[in-house]
């Protein structure tokens, strides 16, 4: 019995896993509008993945093995789920009472939805197959909806059935960070049943992808909004992900602090808190208006619209945008109403810290100095209740960093990850887990900023110093220079850094 | 209170032999019941539940009794039992410091205790040879046990944050409770502060440190225990002395900060190397050679050698020459800190506010937390604990925070703001909770609030503001809307 290959990110503030270990196995016989047909284009795959080791960057991880769900498109096409094929090195599919496996590559992954488009190069793969369409809308409360995929306690296909619980909004684990729309359902979602089918009517209405630990009867999955803005994103041959307005909004209930901005009674909207400097409203919007409408619906005083006959957050309209297109909100400011027009085009944000995958960890090393960006998977791999004053920093950062300001003259955070023990930096320590600030007087915004600084020594040493700290660690170039050949053997470097594509 | 010179004849008692002495002890050493409340600093106008600890003390002189700070925090009744004794009798605090955990008590009616047999305190104790531990096993009887002093260190010990210098006693007496004498020849060598059971051995306050404490509480005012005020370390790295042009075998230690209202903040300089303190080399560890406790941290020479008041002379490196400087000694005030830590515990100074509760972060309010406080308090407020952010503060800021929002209709739609740090309030910017108190003194009221987090502030009705209050302090119980610093 072999696990789905991936859990979620120990810790995680939600419980939200990717398909709990701890659900109980269902087992039981089809009995469903025609499930052969549809197990024809529900399919097994078969991923080889390495993780990035983020705690010492040079060196890879042991690769391991697991098994997911996916189901065929039109277009020859294969939609799952961006957990199982995110890290891989080696990827197949295989179809339901088919001996042959085929090797498939990933086309597309959008890691803040947790969904990908795989591709098979050998057509005889998608002979016999009929791609599964998708149904009009998503389906009601205690509609019966019908589970297909690979999860474990067997080979074969399984089928589990159950109703729609709920649909609401939760955090996609695989990110860690992004909330979407989510089909709760009480059918078994088991390990392995990732990227599998779930349909009404023989029609797809989502696509299971995480459970809960510790939960009975309580299953996620992506519903069909969100696959839709996924395939139409990737449409032009990118993928863009989700635009981010980044406001952060409270209530107008208060009266006092509705007559202080010229509310009249028969006016609703939420008040800008607080504007996030990598959110596409940066410049536009600004703390203490108040956001009365988006895109012709009317904001309540919560926060929330009418839309599709139930209330959500104004942000749900988001949702449905791709990156390029634009929103019209309704702005009351200084006591008169405006419209503005927000392009949904925000850069990326380095202060956003979401897992990360597909993509090699940059570090640099220097007489034994191991320095890194901070990252979210770097902070995973620091205890939680570690009692430091430099892991606690990090900690603030990674929360703080765009509220209080330090990522004003910044980058990135540069972290001294680890100290390599060497006669050269014998006497470096305490410095674990600190932010850099400059190296011999040249400040610090990024990784590669190191890479310059050291070619201009301080009177023939190397002084770096840190954020908040009043302690400065300095290493003697020459013994530096002498060393670093010695370093890289002793510790079975391969290489003294990775900056990653030149930025 | 006793004059000195009843103090001064009371040293001068002759001791007498230790054979058999725990008999002797019967009128000497006590059991104190102690009944304490703690602050509740999520809800600062009220007191936790009460509470008892128990701990010993010991008689040195006609009705006054040493102790351990630590027993006797926040009391609300201190009541002393005599061996085999059930009997109970009140005692008032005279003086505490938590900086040495000292604790001076006075029987309420000494007349009524009965016979009293104050332990002398040691004149000239030495930091070696055989020591004996006393103290009341669970059956009221006296238990003595013979220890060694392994070890005479300048540390600070578990759950407090300041340095002193303790003998580390290794004795097979398990030790009940702490606050009970050691004792040598009949005289008080030191307080038992703390016992770590699994190593047999106690932390022991020397006398030295017991009688000056003790002379300082006979007069008011308290002057207390001094600090230079300045943060080092040691400078052993050769590369970094000569980077820092000192050479490798002068010893010496590093200044890495000194701390604002201090004597070093005028005196003494970051990156400042200090070579010697009172005419005593320091190694590149910070020890130098005391004539008595041997090889010991030299923060002992400020700790208990000087006063506060006092100066002392330091020979230092700065930028390649050679200087001699005076640093004035003041009293360590943990006051000055951006972030007090409240070892104490005292009741902090609060406002609420149409529902706003609003205090200044202290180390103590972090630690209400539990146990993994620094996972679980806000990363912002422990990092301001760390002195990570914001490190360049004058003497008086503080980290002003809001607690959190008690919900009434006047502050509808705010509560869910917590964890804040407030900067701001009626639109002026404010640097600790007085100049809070300050402003709303000025305006009668506050009704705007600003929060680190946003530009914007938020504000609450002027008009329903006294009403709002009265029907908090009903509705939540609160007794004082506010408290301020004495």
């Amino acid at each position: 019995m072999r696990p789905l290959q991936r859990k979620g990110p120990r810790g995680s503030p939600r419980i939200a896993i990717a398909i709990g270990l701890y659900a109980l196995i269902l087992a039981t016989p089809a009995r469903c509008a025609s499930p052969a047909r549809l197990g024809r284009s529900v399919v097994k795959i078969y991923v080889t993945l390495q993780r990035e080791n983020y705690a010492t960057p040079w060196r890879a991880n042991r690769p391991t093995k697991g098994t997911g769900s996916g189901f065929i498109l039109r277009g020859k096409r294969i939609l799952t789920n961006a957990h199982i094929v995110s890290d891989k090195r080696f990827l197949e599919v295989q179809k339901n009472n088919d001996a042959k496996r085929y090797v498939a590559r990933v086309e597309f992954v959008g890691h803040d939805c947790d969904l990908a488009i795989l591709r098979v190069d050998d057509p005889a793969f998608f002979k016999g197959t009929a791609p599964l369409r998708f149904a009009r809308s998503i389906p009601q409360l205690n509609d019966e909806v019908t589970v297909l995929g690979y999860p474990m306690g067997g080979n074969r296909m399984s089928l589990t059935k159950g109703v729609v619980s709920r649909v609401d909004y939760s955090r996609y684990s695989h990110s860690g960070l992004d909330e979407h729309l989510v089909l709760q359902v009480d059918a078994a979602i088991n390990p392995g049943n990732s990227g599998g089918p779930v349909t009404f009517r023989g029609r797809v209405v989502g696509l299971a992808f995480q459970g809960i630990q510790w939960a009975d009867n309580i299953g996620y999955a992506i519903p069909l909004p969100v696959i839709r803005r996924f395939l139409d994103d990737v449409a032009d041959g990118e993928y863009h992900g989700y635009p981010e307005l980044g406001v952060a909004h409270f209530a107008s209930r208060n009266p006092a602090l509705r007559s202080s901005l010229g509310l009249s009674d028969a006016m609703t909207g939420a008040v800008v808190y607080r504007i996030d400097p990598f959110g596409s409203a940066a410049g536009l919007l600004k703390p203490g208006d108040v956001l009365m409408g988006i895109d012709g619906h009317t904001i309540a005083n919560d926060g929330t619209i009418a839309v599709d006959g139930t209330r959500a957050i104004y942000a749900e309209l988001l949702e449905r945008k791709q990156w390029g297109d634009a929103v019209e909100i309704d702005v009351w400011r200084e006591r008169a109403s405006q419209t503005i027009r927000v392009p949904l085009r925000n850069p990326p944000d380095p202060f956003l810290y979401r897992n990360l995958y597909d993509q090699r960890a940059r570090y640099v090393m220097i007489g034994g100095l191991v320095f890194s960006p901070l990252s979210r998977p770097y902070m995973n791999t620091l205890s939680r209740s570690r009692s430091d004053a430099n892991t606690r920093q990090l900690r603030y950062l990674s929360e703080y960093a765009k509220v209080d300001g330090p990522y004003q003259t910044r980058d990135e955070f540069v972290v001294l990850i680890r100290r390599l023990p060497h006669p050269v930096n014998s006497y470096a320590t305490g410095f674990e887990n600190a932010v850099l600030s400059d190296v011999n007087g040249v400040h610090i915004r990024k990784l590669e900023d190191v890479r310059n600084a050291l070619l201009d020594a301080t009177n023939g040493y190397y002084v770096f110093r840190f954020l908040g700290m009043d302690e400065e660690l300095v290493l003697d170039k020459d013994i530096v220079d002498v060393s670093q050949t010695e370093l890289l053997r002793r510790y079975s470097i391969a290489t003294p850094s990775y900056f990653g594509e030149e930025r | 209170m006793q004059g000195s010179t009843a103090l001064a004849l009371l040293l001068a008692l002759l001791a007498v032999p230790l054979h058999a002495e725990n008999l002797s002890f019967e009128n000497t050493l006590v059991e104190l019941v102690v009944t304490y409340q703690e602050p509740d600093p999520f809800q600062p106008w009220q007191m936790k539940p009460p509470s008892t600890r128990h701990g010993f003390g010991t008689i040195i002189d006609d009705g006054l009794i040493v102790t351990t700070a630590k027993i006797v925090r926040n009391q609300t009744l201190v009541e002393v039992r005599k061996v085999r004794n059930g009997q109970k009798f009140a005692a008032t605090l005279v003086q505490t410091d938590e900086q040495v955990d000292l604790a001076l008590l006075a029987l309420d009616h000494p007349d009524a205790f009965g016979p009293m047999r104050p332990l002398p305190l040691a004149t000239n104790g030495l930091p070696d040879g055989p020591i004996t531990l006393v103290q009341i096993d669970s059956t009221h009887q006296i238990q003595d046990g013979e220890g060694q002093i392994v070890k005479v260190a300048v540390e600070n010990l578990k759950g407090s944050i300041y340095h002193s210098l303790h003998y580390s006693v290794l004795s097979d007496l398990t030790i009940r409770l702490t606050g009970g004498p050691a004792v040598r020849n009949g005289q008080l060598e030191g307080i038992v502060t703390d016992y770590r059971a699994g190593e047999r051995t106690s932390a022991v306050i020397p006398a030295p440190f017991v009688r000056r404490f003790i002379t300082d509480a006979e007069t008011a005012p308290y002057n207390g225990f001094g600090t230079a005020g300045f943060h080092w370390r040691p400078l052993i790295d050769p590369v970094k002395r000569r980077y820092l042009g000192v050479s490798t075998n002068s010893g010496g230690v590093l200044v890495l900060a000194v701390v604002p209202g201090t004597g070093a903040a005028d005196t003494l300089q970051p990156g400042d190397v200090i070579l010697e303190w009172e005419g005593h080399s320091l190694d590149d560890r910070g020890y130098y050679e005391d004539a008595t406790y041997g090889h010991i941290l030299f923060s002992h020479l400020i700790k208990l050698n000087r006063m506060p008041g006092e100066a002392a002379r330091a020979r230092i490196v700065r930028g390649r020459e050679d200087l001699v400087i005076t640093v004035p000694i003041t009293r360590t005030d943990e006051e000055a800190a951006l972030v007090p830590e409240n070892t104490s515990r005292q009741r902090a100074s609060y406002l609420v506010e149409g529902g706003f509760v609003i205090r200044e972060l202290t180390g103590h309010y972090l630690r209400s937390y539990g146990r993994d406080w620094r996972a679980r308090a806000n990363s912002r407020l422990v990092s301001h604990y760390y002195g990570r952010i914001n490190k360049d503060y004058a003497p008086g800021d503080r980290i002003i925070m809001l607690i959190g929002v008690l919900p009434d209709s006047i502050n509808v739609g705010y509560h869910h703001f917590s964890g804040e740090v407030l900067v701001r309030v009626n639109g002026k910017p404010i640097r600790n909770l007085d100049d809070v108190f300050a402003i709303r003194d000025a305006d009668k009221a506050i009704t705007s609030f600003g929060f680190q987090s946003s530009p914007f502030d938020i504000t609450i009705d002027g008009q329903m503001l006294d009403d709002a209050n009265r029907r908090l302090a009903d509705v939540y119980r609160i007794t004082d809307l506010q408290r301020r610093h004495p």
